[in-house]
């Protein structure tokens, strides 16, 4: 499961939901590589922080042995030297792993650096979507596209680093079939899609 | 139908106070008995029964708190006090509508109404009780049933007949009827003993039971005594009779279960019901049902035998015993039989397609490779516990691990059948699935590291309602070019067949 070379990743497009469905594979936005570094700093960034206060107390009480506090210590630096390295580098040869495609009949998605996979949902099998941004995302102005489908493993499909007005696009269009063909009866299933005031950590409307 | 009644709330079944509160009271009798056992008088056995007093109260309160409506496209179920809650679920959500009833209910004409969607594991609803006529209004105006096909919630209309056949309306057919004979030939191929003997187990350790020390030095004197090559034959005897008595529980739980199971049709639903001492109905329409799998345990291919489990949109993998009813769905069936009860249930649906498609050439030696590192894994694991003798585990584990991987790779075989698939699986026990295209939900084509080295893929087709025990189409070790061209194929089916009424899968 090779992938081409990937293209280059496109602009967020703010024109009308029908351009986003042009069968056109793309990146995830460039930014996204970044957010991943900064999330998994703050992980290890605990970790060490837990690590370094343990070592400490050690250090302080005189407890253990010396020659063990000292490959304690030396232990705890190189894991978390490591994890720093795993934090810093992973995030981009994931970057690169991941992609998405658009097309009218459906969204296919790739990921994974040794366990790879495709997944593939047909437009009309998304039951509703949510676009989530923490605050870490809302900084760099991107969000994550959730579909959720009728299914069971892949109930819920994650998109991250979608530049914001790319994962409004992506989710309206996914979601506009229900609007022609519904008959009233999926409020509650299109809520979540159709009003970004609902869905939480979005201020409504595109920020300026 | 709408009639000027429509929006006046109703309530709970008054007798259903007593009821809650007896059933709540019965499930907590056991875990309070056990807290007094072993806090001998401490402090706890005070928190314990008020407790038990709290929380039996606040059952009792759901019949004060809850209240339902029907508007012309939704029933609001309204409950709570102090954190209040009103649910608005659309009559085109609701994919079921299941009763349990315990031998008081049923005595009583009450049933525990349980209301299933699409999403979510647990039911959208629980009403506790309802009235059997309560119900079958329900069942009129959310699914649209009439009202003589669903007049008692699984009993026949009073007057009708048997089985309701004859009546003006749907009739019902039974289709399958299981005698006791074959739940007890159900409960010698155990799945659920285990879990009973596993809480057994648990139990006993907790309490100490295996660790009295009067009782076990004297149990090891006494063993010992016979030196070594009885001790041996008596561990066999003992092993043998804690394999009876296991079965003897299973046995007596399948039969607890399912006596009386009875499936029918009546017009476009399937009606199941079961039970000795809590009965429970279920009622599943044929358009919900999202894959189809003839299951054979190795006792059931010796007696021609299979079972046959359907996914419903609706109510999946939750754990209490009250939806297994309808994930059991026929749970034993000559195997002569499948073909005409499937073209009952859902006749599109091909369990046995024309032509099997192997997977991968390479694919039993993979599974003999992984065979012999898992019996590897184990003898070394037996090695470790016991050691010199551990060893010897080994020349039982690698015989059955290879004589299991070559049966599998030999019965593992897919087939994409006129507007769906099928896949075939299992060594001991042997399952075959089916669904469609208007049933796949999401299409995943995936691999491990090691498929990158054997040029192989597995691909899973999702549907909705699956539950965690169930058989599923992820057919694994196919070749990479096969399993993309699969998945492509498989991805334009879905886009191509609608979901039948909109969003909702069925």
């Amino acid at each position: 499961m090779d992938l081409p070379p990937n293209t280059r990743a496109m602009d967020a497009p703010t024109s009308p939901a029908a351009a986003v469905a042009d069968g056109v594979r793309r990146n995830l936005d460039s930014r996204h590589v970044t957010t991943e570094r900064i999330a998994s700093g703050i992980l290890v960034a605990i970790l060490g922080v837990g690590l370094l206060a343990g070592l400490a107390v050690a250090w302080i009480a005189g407890w253990p042995a010396l020659a063990e506090r000292l490959a304690a210590s030396g232990g705890a630096l190189a894991v978390i030297a490591g994890l720093g390295w795993l934090a810093y580098s992973y995030p981009a040869i994931d970057h690169r792993r991941r992609s998405y495609t658009v097309r009218p009949a459906g969204i296919e998605i790739r990921k994974g650096v040794l366990w790879r996979s495709v997944v593939n949902v047909a437009r009309s099998r998304v039951q509703h979507t949510d676009v989530v941004q923490g605050p870490l995302l809302r900084r760099f102005d991107l969000a994550t596209l959730v579909i959720h489908t009728a299914g069971t493993e892949n109930a819920s499909i994650e998109l991250p680093g979608l530049a914001y007005e790319t994962a409004l696009a992506m989710r309206d269009f996914l979601v506009r079939e229900d609007e022609t063909s519904s008959d009233g009866e999926d409020e509650d299933e299109r809520a979540p899609g159709a009003h970004p005031q609902r869905t939480p950590g979005i201020a409504p409307g595109p920020e300026p | 139908m709408i009639g000027i009644d429509d929006d006046r709330p109703h309530r709970l079944h008054p007798l259903s106070v007593p009821v809650c509160v007896g059933v709540q009271a019965a499930k907590l009798i056991g875990p309070f008995l056990l807290v007094v056992w072993l806090a001998k008088g401490s402090a706890w056995e005070r928190w314990a029964l008020l407790f038990v007093v709290l929380d039996t109260l606040y059952e009792a309160l759901a019949y004060f708190t809850t209240r339902y409506r029907f508007t012309a496209t939704e029933i609001v179920v309204r409950r709570g006090l102090i954190f209040r809650s009103e649910r608005h679920i659309p009559f085109a959500r609701v994919q079921n509508i299941d009763l349990v009833q315990n031998p008081i209910e049923r005595r009583l004409k009450l049933a525990e109404v349980r209301l299933e969607t699409a999403s979510g594991e647990a039911p959208e609803a629980i009403l506790r009780d309802l009235s059997l006529d309560a119900v079958a209004e329900m069942r009129r105006r959310v699914l649209g049933m009439p009202l003589d096909a669903t007049a008692a919630g699984g009993e026949p209309p009073a007057g009708a007949g048997p089985r309701g056949a004859g009546a003006g309306g749907h009739e019902g057919r039974t289709l399958v009827r299981l005698r006791t004979r074959e739940l007890v030939a159900l409960g010698l191929a155990p799945r659920r003993g285990m879990a009973i003997v596993g809480v057994l187990t648990g139990a006993a350790w907790e309490l100490d039971l295996l660790d009295r020390s009067a009782v076990t030095d004297r149990i090891e004197s006494w063993w010992l005594s016979f030196g070594a090559p009885h001790a041996l034959l008596l561990t066999a005897l003992v092993a043998a009779a804690a394999i009876v008595a296991f079965l003897l529980v299973s046995v007596a739980w399948t039969i607890v279960h399912l006596h009386g199971f009875r499936l029918e049709r009546r017009g476009e639903d399937l009606h199941l019901e079961c039970g000795l001492v809590t009965r429970r109905t279920a009622t599943i329409p044929r358009r919900r049902i999202q894959l189809v799998s003839v299951r054979a345990t190795l006792l059931q291919r010796w007696l021609r035998c299979v079972s046959i489990r359907v996914e419903t949109a609706g109510g999946i993998g939750d754990k209490e015993a009250d939806t297994t009813s309808r994930r059991w769905f026929v749970p034993w069936l000559p195997a002569a039989r499948v073909c005409e009860i499937l073209a009952e249930v859902r006749p599109d649906f091909d369990v046995e397609p024309p032509a099997w498609m192997r997977t991968a050439p390479q694919t039993r030696r993979r599974m003999m490779r992984k065979a012999i590192l898992v019996s590897l894994l184990l003898t070394l694991g037996a090695a470790a516990i016991v050691p010199p003798w551990g060893l010897a585990a080994g020349a039982v584990f690698l015989p059955l691990a290879l004589w299991h991987a070559t049966v599998a790779a030999r019965i593992l075989a897919y087939a994409r059948t006129a507007g769906g698939v099928a896949f075939r699986s299992g060594a001991w026990t042997r399952a075959v699935s089916a669904t469609r295209g208007e049933n796949v939900q999401a299409v995943l084509l995936s691999e491990s590291p090691f498929d990158r080295r054997w040029a192989m893929a597995s691909l899973r087709v999702d549907t909705a309602g699956a539950g965690p025990a169930g058989h599923r189409i992820d057919i694994p070790y196919l070749e990479r070019d096969v399993a993309a061209r699969l998945y492509d194929d498989l991805a334009a089916e879905a886009g191509r067949s609608p979901l039948p009424g909109g969003k909702r899968p069925g």
